[in-house]
């Protein structure tokens, strides 16, 4: 009888009858103590489930706490200074305390898993996406990837392009760590997505913070974080495939990855790992979207070396990524613009399908070498370092007269060189200090031959950080300090309007810091509170860009003039959870001092193809803050109600006008249901969701259109898990925009010409053999 | 509270990045890049038919988009009078000057030039198109290009005359063959107005 009313409720929710959903899962929590064999506390180990990517660190009282653990049977490790590593295997959920008891070594520890759980610690409020939720992800770009976290949207350009934007703020003011490097791409132009395959990472962290004394310039809405999964230390071949295919735009995702060691060299691990994408136009729930198909080949490999005193490890990554942009947002004049927002189908729409990739089109390649290693002076203190170079290669391809097709508008190589050193010592039984060095080396190139007027100047840059963090952590209370200081050299290579050379150069120096503290009345139910500085020198595209914007039909014009931008942002978090009730909730303040935008002139500027309006970049004093919250309530066995609002607030305070592009308010509700099953199914998923995303009625008038209305869109997903000893296969399907919604977002600029995406249906597929 | 890192660590931290950050090189001059897709000049002429004065006028802003103004002569015609109008484009930064023109002749299937302004369209002029794609080899069409028209003045007074050269534009969209740019699509290459008097 259960089982049928199970059986029903089910079908109810794959008709969607009930129209809620979410994409997150049924998880738990657990709880545990460590000690040693006296049964003295073990403060500050590592605990780490290496199958989902989840962790903790124990506390004063040896006490740790693990969140977010779907049911199953997990090996766990735990690592400590000083102790021998442990490892064993737990069944989720369990309602007794766990207790270990830790070995004492002679010395050293594990480091590997202390880096990647240690990197998630901060007093800022932040979220993961690993196993599951990314799986269900797959194929996706990252922007899209991390849409389903609160306080994450996506500023898009069309389908193929899209960028993230935390807590309001996006491209250069929010910062990317891929595989602990910094992201160094032309992260400034707003049609210029993250070059990152999602594939690489096994889980992917969202900081919703300030923090700019770890990581630099730059981190001022937050940081996202990608982590590839450790290397494998022992011998022993294993790998997974990842297939998707999609309706919408007849997209088809592969991707591989192969891992393994060697005998009798334990310690050594390699990893190789690709994925192809190939997409053409989408579609709206009414026509194609011509010229929007997208190639994207992209792979990695990595080897490495760790043992407990010393590691050391190589990586390699390329992405390559051709996209097709819209053929009806290409204009020429405001005329055109004009007539283009006017129409209900955009110009040049086919009526065929097509994956051809026509201009306007980019081509982007991003190549990563890095390399990483760590040493342990004592038990107590260990240093690491990475090193990474970048090569950024961006061509961007108009529509031009002659046999210049084939020949790119824009082509840029930015070639970085970063340095970081870190020392991380434990100074009492109560204090950890970190102190770190910084330095990135960057040079941009016009590669001459675009018969174009360069976009953005050459430059070189040269930066140095030095930074202090210190933490401490007793009884119900965790304490940060840290303070960070800054220099950026910048030296510019400009050819001006009479082809004479000029090199301005700018230094930038910056102090910046961060205090924050959490209190934990109960490990699941903690407030944390954490008030951080950033900063970002002005990026050459504001001090110098020149001329006519094709997509926004617009002069814009640099200010060499522009100061740092200093940011002060206030984060307050709260996280509880009590029987089947859980709710995070963060509030932020974010004031942006000297906030960098493009401000109208009251200026047309007549040239041969017409008069264009002026822009001109300034500064303004700006004030960001919002909400976000997240709420689950088990309202019957193996059924979750979710909920996730968000609201953002942006505010020039000096002209007393609303910020443009601000997410507009979202509310997410949704039913998931989570269920294992006998031997034959492991594990069902459903889940159903309806997404309301409010007209954004904060905007400043100086837009081209009003923006559009806001709109609701219902979302369902199954996923089956089928267990074997050899081969976990997953299999998956996701039905996105079910209703086939017409609507446009204000977060898309693909909005001005055309309407969203219609109906698209995902099958999915996870073979994964060991 | 830096005394609790041993002095040797950072010692140690500051020679190795300094030493590998020492090692990279730096950016060359960057070379001029020369707009090759520039129009500076654009000039009409307008022919009377059965003999009279060639009337010539220009649009000219030769260091492009910002700095000086354009220049931008009159157009002064007779009243009832019919002119061959013919366009010549050129980028005049080029040594020696770019003949445009032969450009837009080589691509006259993805070329329109549409004729406008209060001149058209209260009538003191009448404008039609005075040649076609085939007219320009290889090309084969019999849409019309407007790198020559026929201008008839029919009453004296002033107005403006609008010159728009469309890129890629869909030539087969209800009356763009007509001259209409209603749906006529594309990018715009040119979008110049001349003051014209009809006298």
């Amino acid at each position: 009888m259960e089982s049928l009313k199970t059986g029903l409720i089910l079908i109810c929710l794959i008709l969607g009858l009930l129209p809620l959903k979410t994409t997150a899962q049924n998880t738990y929590s657990l709880q545990g103590r460590l000690s040693d064999s006296e049964e003295n506390p073990i403060i500050g180990a590592t605990i780490w489930l290496p199958a989902i990517n989840e962790g903790a660190i124990s506390d004063t009282n040896g006490n740790f706490y693990l969140k977010n653990l779907p049911k199953g049977n997990y090996p766990i490790q735990i690592n400590n200074l000083g102790f021998e590593s442990f490892e064993t295997t737990i069944a989720v959920p369990s309602n007794e305390i766990l207790t270990f008891h830790l070995e004492k070594a002679a010395q050293l520890l594990d480091d590997i898993t202390v880096e990647g759980v240690r990197q998630a610690e901060t007093m800022n409020s932040y979220s993961t996406l690993s196993g599951f939720e990314l799986d269900q992800k797959s194929g996706k770009s990252l922007g899209e990837t991390l849409e389903s976290i609160s306080g994450v949207n996506t500023l898009k350009s069309g389908p193929g392009i899209s960028k993230p934007i935390i807590n309001g703020l996006h491209s250069n003011r929010i910062l990317i760590l891929n595989n602990g490097i910094r992201q160094e791409g032309q992260q400034w132009g707003v049609e210029h997505a993250p070059e990152i395959d999602p594939f690489v990472s096994e889980n992917i962290q969202v900081i919703k913070g300030a923090e700019s004394v770890k990581y630099g310039a730059d981190a001022m809405g937050g940081v996202i974080i990608l982590n590839p999964p450790k290397l494998p230390r022992k011998k022993g071949l294993q790998g997974e495939v990842q297939l998707s295919g999609s309706t919408n735009g007849r997209q088809g995702v592969v991707a591989g990855k192969l891992e393994g060691g060697i005998k009798n060299m334990e310690g050594f691990g390699w990893r190789i790992q690709g994925s192809g994408k190939k997409a053409g136009d989408f579609h709206t729930p009414d026509y194609f979207l011509t010229n929007t198909g997208l190639n994207e080949l992209n792979f990695s490999g990595g080897a490495g070396y760790n043992r407990e005193k010393f590691g050391l490890n190589v990586f390699f990554s390329q992405y390559n990524n051709e996209i097709g942009i819209l053929r009806g947002s290409h204009i020429g004049n405001i005329t055109d613009l004009e007539e283009a927002i006017d129409r209900e189908v955009p110009f040049f729409t086919e009526d065929n399908f097509s994956y051809d990739i026509n201009n306007p089109r980019q081509k982007i390649k991003h190549t990563l070498y890095k390399a990483e290693g760590y040493y342990h002076f004592s038990a107590l203190s260990e240093l690491s370092f990475q090193y990474g170079y970048q090569s950024n290669g961006r061509q961007e391809f108009d529509v031009r007269r002659g046999d210049r097709n084939n020949k790119p508008s824009l082509d840029l190589e930015l070639n970085t060189h970063s340095l970081d050193i870190q020392l991380k010592k434990s100074q009492s039984k109560f204090l950890i200090g970190s102190l770190g060095i910084n330095g990135l080396i960057q040079q941009n190139s016009n590669i001459p031959g675009t018969g174009v007027r360069p976009l953005i100047p050459n430059f070189n840059s040269n930066n140095f950080g030095v930074y202090i963090i210190e933490k401490y952590i007793r009884n119900q209370w965790e304490l940060e300090l840290g303070g960070r200081y800054d220099f950026r050299n910048l030296e510019v290579f400009r050819i001006n309007q009479e082809n004479e050379l000029e090199t301005p150069v700018y230094n930038f120096h910056n102090l910046s810091g961060n205090i924050g503290a959490t209190y934990f009345f109960r490990d699941d139910f903690f407030v944390s509170s954490n008030l951080g500085t950033a900063f970002r020198p002005p990026h050459v595209s504001e001090l110098f860009s020149e001329g006519l914007h094709h997509g926004a039909a617009s002069i814009e014009e640099g200010n060499p003039d522009l100061i740092t931008e200093k940011a002060f942002k206030w984060v307050n978090n709260l996280s509880f959870s009590k029987g089947k009730i859980k709710l995070e909730a963060s509030a932020y303040y974010n004031l942006v001092n000297n906030y960098i935008f493009l401000e109208p002139q009251d200026e047309f500027r007549l040239t041969i193809r017409g008069a264009f309006p002026v822009f001109k970049y300034q500064q303004t004093d700006a004030r960001i803050m919002g909400t976000d919250l997240d709420f689950q309530f088990e309202f019957l066995e193996d059924f979750h109600y979710l909920s996730k609002f968000s609201l953002v607030r942006g505010r020039d305070l000096t002209q007393n006008t609303d910020l443009i592009y601000m997410p507009a308010d979202r509310w997410t509700n949704g039913i998931h249901f989570h269920k294992e099953f006998s031997k034959t199914i492991q594990e069902l998923h459903v889940s159903t969701e309806l997404a309301y995303v409010a007209t954004q009625y904060r905007a400043p008038d100086t837009d081209f259109t009003t923006p559009p209305k806001g709109y609701t869109l219902l979302n369902l997903n199954l996923d089956i898990a089928l267990p074997d000893s050899k081969l976990n296969t997953t299999f998956g399907i996701s039905i996105e925009n079910l209703l086939n919604t017409r609507y446009r977002d204000y977060l898309n600029r693909m909005r001005y010409f055309a309407d969203d995406l219609g109906r698209n249906i995902t099958l999915r597929a996870k073979f994964k053999f060991n | 509270m830096m005394n609790i890192f041993k002095l040797k660590h950072i010692y140690f931290l500051l020679v190795f990045s300094l030493g590998i950050l020492g090692a990279c090189d730096d950016n060359e001059e960057p070379e001029p890049e020369n707009e090759e897709e520039e129009i500076t000049t654009l000039n009409l002429t307008f022919t009377p038919q059965g003999g009279g004065t060639v009337v010539n006028a220009s649009w000219k802003d030769l260091d492009g988009d910002g700095g000086n103004a354009p220049e931008i002569s009159d157009i002064t015609l007779e009243n009832n009078k019919t002119y061959l109008l013919e366009i010549e484009l050129l980028n005049e930064n080029e040594t020696p000057t770019e003949d445009i023109t032969e450009e837009v002749k080589e691509e006259a299937a993805e070329h329109q030039f549409f004729y406008g302004g209060t001149a058209v369209f209260t009538n003191y002029i009448n404008v039609a198109y005075a040649d076609k794609e085939s007219d320009y080899p290889p090309n084969t069409g019999d849409n019309p290009v407007g790198l020559k028209g026929t201008i008839s003045s029919i009453k004296a007074g002033n107005g403006t005359f609008q010159i728009v050269l469309k890129h890629e534009p869909d030539k087969d969209a209800t009356g763009v063959s007509d001259g209409d740019i209603t749906l006529s699509g594309g990018e715009t290459d040119i979008d110049v107005s001349f003051n014209m008097t009809i006298q």
